[in-house]
């Protein structure tokens, strides 16, 4: 089709679009038959686009496709997100409110922490986040530091058979988690660690995983950079302490980031092993609190949001290196 | 096809890339976009691919004002730095690719394509794709699918740099005989004198986003506009002696002077820099006024020629001496000027007199 | 004239490590902790050995107690056909029950033989039975009765012992403590702690004698290959308890029948597989329905949500403003709780407060039961688990869009290309390697769905136990049933399934790689 034929054409679309998008709009919540509306908006909006972007001019169209791109993503946006206003709203509704069909957009009261101090009372929520913080705590130190020394011995360190090592311990990172837990189950039980916190980090002191990728890390940083140290009278601590270790940092902080949202967000190992309320983690307590209040949904939304509140924050302090790191790490994996 | 650009200026914000740019470049000719990092080169080409917008000032291609044209419709081909071959089809499907986009029917595609690849002597490599190749054959490749449409324009962005220095020398043979049998206007950007000066038929010399000089390889050495020009081209580079021009004398700062021909040029008075080529030092047996005295720090030996490293009014210089002469460290040398190869530049401006 | 002066003496060899010292601080820790695992074993096998003697011991008390007495008892009442005579008998013998046992106990512990203990047991029940039997005449038969047969009691009964103790065994013991009983871990592991322990010491030895009798040059040697070991003991210990030896014991234990958590198995054999497998006779078999289901799961959610992201990921892919703000939206729910966000969505399903049926209704079509209909279930694990994982997918994807170089664009573009011609035969096909692998990927994780469903049908796999997965399996049989030699099975044909399903797509995925 020529210009001319082209801009006539999309003229044709785009003005009748307008129109029918205004309508669908104006009658949507007035009607009675909303899908009728509703698609009068959407066709109208498509056929708006379909012929501006006809439209000769380059200008028109990088404009027609910035909005449409707007549009798409802060729709799906709104869909993804949805479900944490949905709780957070919820979760500031009175019992009445929850019951109410079709349900309320907003709580009456935003500032209403009644559902909060009822949750905090009916089941030791402070418990189970300082539970949660403990072994979140213990397992990322714990485990950076045999994955530091680990990845270390892996990379710099020379001794035999360690070629086949890695290439054992590579075959077995394949090795899904719920083959192991059946005997750390019972291992667990046995040294009588059984429903303690202990049992929640033990099993996770080393991970082949988050070794790879450091060790990949390390073996990056040149050879002259240990050589000029050693002859300098360097120690291999000192030189992993010193400068391997800062080098390494944003892989290391990558490990420790997903290493502390899995933990946080650990669900399966600590139902088996934890049969005492007081010993519950953050999740597992959540979980178990739904048996005991029942139909109160305003109180589990109150509860879910508390469980979910830290790792938001954390989100938000560290959104880029999440991001890089779970790239990073998804693409060895 | 003839490339005109009148007064093209590129800024980056505060930073002004390209600065009222203005040159004519010949149909059918090699011409290279030669200047140090930073000099504005790869803009310059950017602007005229189409990929970058002009901030101000105008292109033109065959006297059409190109300057709004989006790339594709400017009749381009384009090769960039890292030969952008698309990994994952062979080298046929990457050098009948544009043709496919001008939906140009199969036979007629692989026709063109095999063309292409026989002029390049690429015939037998068709079948494998980019990662196969050497970096030489992946340049070829490259430059084959720039020029398989035809284009009136073919650009080429550092081409040789990432090649090792015996490649080097050959693809730029190579670069210098597809355009002879094309007949395609090219344009190259480099930061490599030698190269630059070896196969062009113009060089435009930038620097700091401003034109220094266009003009044939030969005439910038020979007639260099100004000091950059001067430093800028020729391997070693020109010997520059600070001084004064006073009574016919070229007068340094330490007091060493002598009677300069030619330095009737310059005002009186006035700070200059004595620019001479290596070459064109004359070894005399006896000083004389218009000899310059200078003493022999080392010799280096070039075959059938010695170098020398001389000193002479406290700035050290090189020249070519024949080797009959048989000087030695720690002489004084005598050297007369040639004609050619002698040029004064305006300390301050950098200007020739 | 001095040329090159000699550099020997201006070299000072830097002080690099301890050098051969380490070799000694080895032989300490290995020694220290050598002799306290040692300890640790034979301190088990010691308290092993004294409830296996505590148990033999009580074995033959109750030989002697319980048999003992009813052999004396039934000899005492052979012999006279009179009801009121066996009944005093009978009496007798309740009636001295308790202390015999401890007599019993006593002569034991005197060192007295069966026989001895025998006799006394009978020499009471006769003392017993003479008070209760009031014609004496009847008495004195029984007295005789039992004269006659004491002997043969005596040996039958001692043989019987016999027979029993010996059949005791020190692993019998091990695997019938309770858990919970005191130095358990002690006990049950002592093998294991005494192996360690003396290798340790071995260690300690050889590294003693190395010490003593290896030159400098060797001892350093040595030192630097004792290093690694250093930086690697963390690491490995870790991986040995809860990594390789899981993995064995797994596969070992899938093939002890029926093992249990206290260890008991009834054999060697396929017994397990048969039972995942196959199932009990006459009852559906939940381990293929928990196949088939996570297989349809698998199939539903991750073409879908690899789409679905691939366009995401495509819009994404450009400067944005607000880009933190789309970030933020579309990567949250990686990071946050699958239980939390599990009951927002169980929220959201409600049949009767939920907000989806209310976006229903709103276009004039009727309430879904998501929840309690088992015809949904599958649905509603597939909404929620391609919400779940497209954070995850886009983030990848993402990535390997913006690892493809500006370039080939660009010279496309100049060629004259549109934007569908791009898309389709430049950006897909260098985004292939990163889709295969995303398929990969989350094909690997839906075979492991188990915590979305327990948390979104509150416990049950479904409404009518219809989404039962693979996993749940697994944990069903690990948790409730204790039977870990199945769940065992379970877990090494899942992971079977995953490898060969892995290879498969590797198979079908080779041509997708370029590079």
């Amino acid at each position: 089709m020529d210009k001319r034929g082209k801009k006539i054409a999309g003229t044709m679309l785009y003005v009748p679009g307008v129109l029918l998008m205004v309508l669908g709009i104006i009658y949507l919540p007035i009607t009675a038959s909303m899908s009728l509306a509703v698609a009068a908006a959407l066709g109208g909006a498509a056929m708006t686009a379909a012929g501006l972007y006809l439209n000769h001019s380059h200008k028109t169209k990088t404009l027609t496709a910035r909005t449409v791109r707007y549009v798409l993503l802060s729709l799906g946006a709104v869909i993804m997100m949805f479900p944490f206003y949905w709780m957070l709203s919820s979760a500031f509704k009175t019992s009445a409110e929850m019951n109410l069909f079709p349900p309320s957009m907003a709580p009456n009261n935003w500032f209403d922490y009644g559902n909060f101090v009822v949750a905090f009372e009916t089941a030791p929520f402070a418990r189970y986040f300082m539970n949660s913080v403990i072994v979140v705590l213990s397992s990322v130190v714990i485990t950076a530091f045999t994955t530091i020394l680990g990845a270390f011995a892996f990379s710099r360190l020379k001794f035999p058979g360690k070629e086949i090592l890695f290439s054992l311990l590579l075959s077995m990172m394949m090795v899904p988690f719920e083959i192991l837990v059946i005997t750390n189950y019972q291992t667990i039980v046995k040294i009588g660690l059984s429903d303690t916190l202990y049992a929640l980090v033990l099993p996770f002191i080393s991970s082949i995983f988050y070794t790879y990728i450091l060790r990949n890390f390390f073996s990056s940083i040149p050879d002259g950079l240990y050589w000029s140290a050693r002859v300098d009278g360097c120690t291999n601590w000192r030189y992993l302490w010193k400068i391997m270790v800062p080098i390494g940092r944003p892989a290391l902080m990558t490990i420790i980031l997903l290493n502390a949202m899995a933990s946080w967000n650990s669900f399966m190992w600590p139902l088996l092993v934890i049969k005492r309320d007081t010993n519950r983690t953050l999740p597992f307590g959540l979980y178990s609190f739904t048996t005991e209040v029942g139909a109160n949904n305003e109180l589990l939304m109150a509860a879910s949001s508390v469980v979910v509140m830290p790792m938001i924050l954390l989100f938000f302090l560290a959104r880029k290196q999440i991001v890089n790191g779970v790239a990073r790490g998804g693409i060895k994996g | 096809m003839r490339v005109e650009m009148k007064g093209l200026t590129k800024h980056f914000g505060p930073t002004k890339a390209v600065n009222d740019f203005s040159v004519a470049l010949d149909d059918g000719e090699l011409i290279c976009l030669l200047g140090p990092s930073g000099c504005g080169k790869s803009t310059v080409l950017n602007m005229l691919a189409g990929i970058l917008p002009v901030t101000g000032g105008q292109i033109f291609f065959d006297g059409e004002d190109v300057t709004a044209l989006p790339p594709e419709q400017r009749g381009i081909g384009l090769v960039f730095q890292n030969y952008a071959l698309y990994p994952h089809m062979t080298v046929l499907g990457n050098i009948t690719f544009p043709l496919e986009i001008q939906n140009v029917p199969k036979d007629e595609r692989i026709r063109r394509a095999t063309q292409m690849a026989h002029l390049m002597h690429m015939e037998k490599l068709l079948d494998r794709k980019p990662k196969q190749l050497s970096g030489g054959q992946q340049q070829r490749v490259a430059i084959a699918r720039a020029l398989v449409k035809n284009p009136r324009l073919l650009l080429l962005d550092e081409p040789l740099s990432n090649l090792d220095a015996r490649l080097r020398l050959e693809m730029r043979e190579e670069i210098r005989r597809i355009q002879l049998k094309t007949q395609v206007t090219t344009i190259f950007v480099t930061h490599d004198q030698e190269e630059a000066m070896s196969i062009s038929d113009h060089i435009v010399l930038m620097k700091d986003g401003y034109l220094q000089q266009y003009d044939k390889p030969q005439e910038l050495y020979n007639e260099p506009d100004n000091q950059f020009v001067a430093d800028f081209l020729g391997n070693p580079p020109i010997n520059n002696f600070p001084g004064i021009a006073g009574d016919g004398h070229f007068i340094m700062a330490s007091g060493a002077k002598f009677l300069c021909p030619g330095i009737q040029r310059v005002p009186q008075g006035r700070a200059i820099n004595l620019a001479v080529r290596s070459e064109s030092f004359v070894a005399q047996e006896q000083a004389a006024p218009q000899h310059m005295a200078a003493a022999v720090e080392s010799l280096y030996q070039l075959g059938k020629e010695e170098m020398a490293l001389l000193e002479f009014g406290g700035t050290s210089f090189r020249a070519y001496i024949a080797y009959e002469i048989g000087i030695k460290p720690g002489q004084t040398l005598h050297l007369s000027l040639k004609e050619r190869g002698v040029f004064f530049f305006d300390a301050a401006t950098g200007d020739r007199y | 004239m001095t040329q090159k002066q000699t550099a020997g003496n201006l070299f000072v060899r830097p002080k690099r490590h301890w050098g051969a010292k380490r070799i000694i601080i080895h032989i300490a820790v290995f020694t220290l902790v050598g002799t306290f695992i040692l300890s640790a074993g034979i301190f088990g096998r010691v308290t092993l050995k004294g409830r296996a003697d505590e148990y033999l011991v009580s074995t033959r008390v109750d030989t002697l107690h319980l048999d003992g007495m009813d052999a004396i008892k039934s000899a005492m009442q052979s012999v006279v056909d009179d009801a009121a005579v066996r009944r005093a008998v009978d009496q007798a013998a309740t009636s001295r029950k308790r202390t015999l046992k401890t007599t019993i106990i006593r002569m034991i512990a005197q060192g007295e033989e069966d026989a001895a203990v025998l006799q006394a047991v009978a020499d009471a029940m006769l003392t017993a039975a003479q008070d209760r039997i009031e014609d004496h005449g009847a008495y004195l038969a029984v007295e005789k009765a039992l004269g006659e047969q004491l002997d043969g009691i005596k040996a039958s009964i001692s043989e019987l012992s016999n027979e029993r103790l010996p059949q005791i065994t020190l692993t019998d013991v091990r695997k019938a403590l309770s858990v919970t009983t005191q130095y358990y871990p002690f006990m049950f592991y002592h093998v294991a702690l005494i192996t360690a322990g003396s290798a340790l010491l071995l260690a300690a030895a050889v590294l003693l004698y190395i010490w003593i009798r290896f030159d400098e040059e060797n001892k350093r040697r040595v030192a630097e290959w004792l290093e690694p070991m250093d930086y690697l003991a963390p690491f490995m210990v870790g991986i040995l308890l809860f990594t390789l030896y899981p993995v064995v014991r797994v596969v070992v234990m899938s093939f002890q029948e029926r093992f249990r958590l206290d260890g008991s198995y009834t054999g060697w054999g396929i017994g397990n597989y048969e039972y995942v497998l196959k199932g009990i006779e006459g009852t559906s078999n939940y381990f293929v329905q928990g196949v088939r289901n996570t297989v349809l799961y698998v199939l539903y959610t991750v073409p879908a949500s690899t789409a679905l992201a691939i366009v995401i990921a495509y819009l994404l892919n450009q400067k944005l403003r607000l880009s933190a703000l789309f970030q933020t939206a579309y990567f949250l729910p990686m990071v946050t709780s699958i239980t939390a966000v599990g009951l927002v969505w169980r929220w959201i399903f409600n049949r009767d407060f939920g907000v989806l049926n209310a976006l229903l209704m709103l276009f004039g079509m009727d309430k879904i039961n998501w929840l309690q209909e088992a015809a949904n279930s599958l649905m509603v694990m597939v909404i929620f688990g391609i919400w779940n994982t497209l954070p995850f997918t886009i983030i990848l994807l993402l990535s390997g869009l913006q690892n493809i170089d500006e370039a080939y664009y660009t010279v496309a573009r100049v060629d004259g290309a549109k934007a569908l011609r791009i898309f389709r035969r430049i950006t897909v096909p260098l985004l292939a390697p990163t889709i295969g692998l995303v398929l990969t990927i989350n094909s690997i994780s839906a075979f492991k769905v188990f915590a979305e469903v327990t948390v979104l049908f509150n416990g049950s796999p479904g409404p009518a136990y219809n989404m039962y997965t693979v996993v749940y399996y697994i944990y069903e049989m690990m948790h409730q049933r204790l039977e870990l030699g199945r769940a065992a099975a379970a877990a090494i044909v899942l992971f079977v399934f995953i490898f060969l399903f892995t290879v498969a797509q590797r198979y079908i995925q080779r041509k997708w790689n370029y590079v």
